[in-house]
């Protein structure tokens, strides 16, 4: 007698896991050997189109490999990051848009998750090397261009004598305000998807720095706050005395606005509140004079007091540093106080991306236009229902090229089946994806 | 505004141009007023907090929950005991005229009374059993009973006990700190590489620490020890060969115990954080993660301490450990083995055996103690 079995149609056959597992180690050991490939940085290195962008990402993809299939969290997307601004990154959960900061940062959970194509290209300031890889300190130059110079001194003051008996000279070193050598710095442009894993510390801390969602664990726990400050200083200036680099993490501190920053810096995280931490945290991230920050989600741990107070000192010191910021979060709120550009993600995609007033003044794809209704305000009845985009992101395993939100969406139209909508340019620098908007233009 | 109000109640009574002035120098008042009444703009600026109260640093902490478990009191107090015992003790016994070492002997002769059961048969072809006495003299002053000049007596060879004792503690204890100070660093090097790296670092790493798991270790110091005699092997160095051999097998459980930790650790934010601000990565590992798992290595240390003395002990037992001019509390005991000894001599081990209870019991309060004591989720 047969046994008979009942297939769940939705499970996967044998055979299409295998196929699915044998692609999957296929293009997984392909990325990871270009990641680990010995390049010059002239592989790397690459143009800006636009020289006043900081970051510019184009056509991202980033791939999860996983059992099921692979999943598509970044699929294509491009958006520029100009200097000296925030851009807002908005999106439902699971939206892509924290895998979107950790591709830039290269910190996405290999082997499974891999940037498959695309390009970020970061204009950063690289360090010039001499012939043994050592970074060039700045010289002081007097008005004819030449080289000052001293007698090396030891620790007691006294001249340092070589063997013949005679001064050893050395040039004098430009420093900064905090007495820290000022090392040759040129500028480039490096495309980090190109960029090996091992190359990445030419970018990281010191010209790209995050902030995490949770304080509570961003800081380690068992050594104080000043330590971790100096440890990065340290990183950037490893000749930094220990009371320079002292001064550095107290004037940070102060200017993340922590009273009494010299108490303060021999605390241990644990003896810090929340928004305190996260304090610390964004003084962690200013010490290296970064170009970039990207905050992921900064506030969504902290209460609305604090939230606002750290949204508020972002901002300001946005504004003091001249850093870009590049802000994740799921909060219209935020983002309409903070962001000078929009970037609206749905399911590994850009909808709608603008200038802030471009996307709250004129939203025009009907996922913008439901994420600002569902927001409460002070003007709906009381009462009432919120309002609430149907359904959810749906699962981002083999997905379709087409609309993905036509499900969700009450705007629908025939053409909705078709291809993924091309980039409509409304204006300059408001664009949106949706073939609703197309056939609107057309009539 | 209810002010504003009150004003407007007053201005129609009387003559209009004092009132209109009045009613000017009011409403300045209330504009000044109002001033000083609307709250300051608190920015981050303003705001001068002081911090005026003083906390416990976390060491402080550690010592304070330590100390209020009375049985790692104890347990140190055994172990302060003890460690001035066998290090500061000899010195002490000389300064007060106690003239034995590790390795004299009391050379005084003594008489050992020692006999036999003899037969012989007689004319008449009777068999006789007689007991024969034999005294001879011994050029040493073989098993003293406990006396003032041999506190707990002497042994085989003559030499003081309680000297011995001492002496012997200096080796079971500077053993087993050495033996775990080795296999921590063994360990934690090797379990954090694993840990942080894993893939085929971590593949390597653990079955190695699984193969030196599955072999029994009694039997192959046993194997050893026939090794190394084969070899004729100073007894003296047997035991360095000891410690290699201990280390050996005992860096497998420091390295899971940090493997373990690790893996959980490294997906941390802060580690996270700390790649983003490009830390390198052997400092992520030794300098980041490793001081997060120091409690849980301190602990496994103490308790490791007792059982490197424990196996110390079974190893002189059995041969493989400080050759006998030296001492070694293990040794001590394994020098009476003979039942005869063991009944008629109990001063030869019974120190040595409450010396090596009261070490690991020590080293497992203490280790205890600190567990508690460190245990983050402890609120008392």
């Amino acid at each position: 007698m047969k046994k008979e079995t009942v297939k769940n149609p939705y499970n996967l056959t044998i055979k299409e896991s295998r196929e699915i597992l044998k692609s999957n180690l296929k293009e997984m050991k392909r990325l990871e050997k270009l990641k680990r490939a010995k390049v010059t940085p002239e592989y790397f290195t690459s143009e800006m189109k636009n020289p006043d962008n900081v970051l510019e990402v184009e056509n991202l993809q980033t791939y999860f490999f996983t059992d099921n299939g692979v999943v598509k969290s970044v699929n294509g997307i491009s958006f520029d990051v100009p200097a000296d601004s925030i851009v807002g990154i908005v999106g439902e959960s699971g939206c892509g848009k924290s895998v979107t900061s950790l591709s830039i940062m290269q910190l996405v959970q290999a082997p499974q998750g891999q940037v498959v194509e695309g390009s970020i290209r970061f204009a950063t300031k690289d360090y010039v090397l001499d012939g043994k890889g050592k970074r060039i300190r700045v010289c002081k130059r007097d008005d004819n261009g030449e080289v000052l110079t001293q007698t090396q001194k030891d620790k007691h003051g006294n001249d340092v004598l070589d063997k013949q008996g005679l001064p050893v000279i050395e040039p004098v070193y430009e420093t900064n305000e905090d007495g820290l050598y000022v090392y040759e710095m040129q500028d480039k442009v490096y495309d980090i998807c190109k960029m090996p894993t091992e190359d990445m510390a030419r970018v990281r801390g010191k010209d790209i720095s995050m902030i995490f969602q949770e304080p509570m664990t961003s800081l380690n726990p068992v050594f104080t706050v000043g330590y971790q400050i100096e440890e990065v200083v340290y990183l950037i200036n490893p000749l930094a005395t220990k009371a320079q680099a002292r001064a550095k993490a107290i004037k940070m501190l102060q200017l993340v606005g922590i009273p009494m920053p010299e108490t303060i810096i021999d605390y241990y995280p644990h003896q810090l509140s929340g928004g305190m931490r996260q304090r610390v945290m964004i003084a962690i991230a200013l010490t290296g004079n970064p170009k970039l920050i990207i905050a992921d989600e900064p506030t969504t741990a902290l209460d609305v007091t604090i939230q606002s107070q750290i949204l508020q000192l972002i901002k300001s010191v946005q504004k003091q540093c001249g850093a870009s910021v590049m802000l994740i979060t799921h909060d219209l709120g935020v983002i309409a106080e903070m962001a000078d550009y929009v970037v609206v993600m749905y399911a590994g995609k850009i909808v709608e991306k603008g200038t802030v007033y471009e996307i709250f003044d004129n939203p025009l794809h009907p996922y913008t236009k439901g994420l600002q209704k569902a927001k409460p305000t002070f003007e709906s009845d009381i009462g009432a229902d919120l309002y609430t985009i149907p359904g959810s992101v749906p699962n981002p395993i083999n997905i379709p090229d087409e609309c993905l939100f036509k499900d969700r969406c009450n705007m629908r139209c025939d053409k909705c089946e078709g291809k993924y909508p091309e980039e409509i340019k409304v204006s300059p620098t408001h664009s949106v994806f949706c073939h609703r908007i197309d056939q609107q233009r057309k009539k | 505004m209810k002010e504003k109000k009150k004003l407007d109640n007053i201005a129609p009574s009387d003559n209009l141009e004092t009132t209109a002035t009045e009613v000017k120098s009011a409403e300045e008042q209330i504009i000044e007023t109002n001033v000083t009444e609307t709250p300051l703009i608190v920015t981050d600026d303003t705001v001068t907090q002081q911090i005026h109260y003083k906390q416990l640093s976390p060491a402080m902490m550690v010592t304070r929950r330590f100390f209020r478990s009375r049985l790692s009191i104890v347990g140190l107090a055994m172990l302060v005991f003890l460690f001035l015992f066998s290090f500061l003790g000899p010195v002490f016994m000389h300064w007060f005229g106690y003239k034995w070492g590790e390795t004299t002997t009391d050379d005084s002769i003594k008489i050992v009374h020692a006999g036999e059961w003899v037969e012989y048969t007689d004319a008449q072809g009777n068999v006789i059993k007689t007991y024969q006495y034999n005294d001879k003299e011994v050029n040493f002053n073989q098993y003293a009973p406990v006396s003032k000049d041999h506190w707990l007596g002497t042994d085989e060879k003559g030499m003081d006990v309680y000297i011995r004792l001492m002496y012997g503690g200096r080796i079971s204890l500077t053993l087993g700190f050495v033996v775990v100070l080795l296999e921590t660093l063994i360990g934690v090097i090797l379990g954090g590489l694993a840990g942080y790296f894993g893939g085929w670092v971590d593949q390597i790493i653990m079955r190695i620490v699984d193969i030196l798991n599955c072999i029994p270790t009694l039997p192959i110091l046993l194997i050893a020890s026939a090794v190394l005699e084969s070899w004729k092997v100073d007894p003296k160095f047997n035991i360095y060969y000891l410690l290699i051999i201990l280390t050996a097998f005992g860096w497998s459980g420091t390295a899971r115990i940090v493997r373990g930790q690790i893996l959980y650790l490294r997906e941390q934010e802060y580690i996270v954080a700390c790649e983003v601000m490009g830390v390198p990565t052997w400092r992520r590992i030794f300098k980041h993660l490793v001081p997060n798992i120091m409690p849980q290595l301190i602990v496994s240390m103490t308790l490791g301490l007792g059982s490197i003395i424990l196996y110390e002990s079974t190893l002189s037992y059995l041969g493989l450990g400080v050759p006998i001019p030296y001492a070694a509390w293990g040794s001590m005991i394994s020098a009476s083995t003979d039942p005869i000894l063991m009944q008629n001599y109990p001063n030869l081990w019974i120190p040595a055996g409450i010396l090596i209870v009261a070490a690991v019991l020590g080293f497992n309060f203490v280790g205890d103690g600190l567990r508690d004591a460190m245990d983050p989720k402890m609120k008392r």
